[in-house]
């Protein structure tokens, strides 16, 4: 049994503290999109050496990703540790089967980034546990 | 195992959100236990049947191969 201790209201804090996250990791990240659009655009290959980007200095960029990490796990935290509009066994089993399908994921995910992309660091792969668990249950919950 | 927790509604003339509201779950529940894709635990159960003034054994009932 996996027990909420928040109420149903803290849901919509969390949400807000997740977007607060998601718009650190975007100006944490800026460098990247901009290099990123550049090879797009050019169709060239990434070289770092001719084209540097360095809009957002390199000790910031540590730090918002940090401050990204940290609201983004709170609100995840927070979300999952919510109670329902009415909470009831029936979702109780869904958190259940939710947690199931989160490790599920979470080991596919991490089998595919290993093989196919670069290992993923410990942080990255808790975070995807914890946006695996939220979305499985929200599909649980619509279509079962 | 099956339920005649459909029956019993339409005798009672509640609808699933009422049941729901009566017993102190979700209207989703409900469904899913008409549905039989879950089966609720005996305190649930005795609860319905406190609800609908009826025996346990007349709203669930087990199968031959149960």
């Amino acid at each position: 049994m996996i027990k909420t201790f928040l109420p149903n209201y803290t849901k919509k804090i969390a949400f807000a503290l997740y977007l607060v996250a998601v718009v650190f990791s975007c100006i944490a990240n800026v460098d990247s999109f901009l290099s990123g659009y550049h090879d797009a655009s050019t169709k060239a290959e990434y070289n770092p050496k001719n084209i540097t980007y360095d809009r957002i200095p390199n000790n910031l960029e540590k730090r918002y990703t940090w401050i990204s990490l940290a609201f983004s796990f709170t609100g995840l935290l927070m979300y999952i540790f919510s109670k329902e509009k009415v909470e009831d066994e029936y979702m109780q089993l869904l958190r259940i089967k939710a947690l199931t399908w989160s490790i599920v994921l979470t080991w596919l995910a991490v089998i595919f980034t290993m093989t196919f992309i670069s290992p993923l660091e410990g942080l990255y792969v808790l975070q995807f546990q914890l946006v695996a668990f939220l979305g499985s249950f929200a599909c649980l919950k619509r279509f079962e | 195992m099956q339920n005649t927790l459909k029956i019993q509604r339409a005798i009672k003339n509640v609808t699933q959100a009422e049941l729901a509201d009566a017993i102190g779950v979700s209207r989703q529940s409900i469904n899913t236990i008409e549905k039989g894709k879950f089966v609720p635990s005996t305190m649930l159960a005795l609860k319905f049947a406190r609800f609908f003034e009826v025996p346990v054994e007349k709203i669930f009932i087990l199968d031959e191969d149960d």
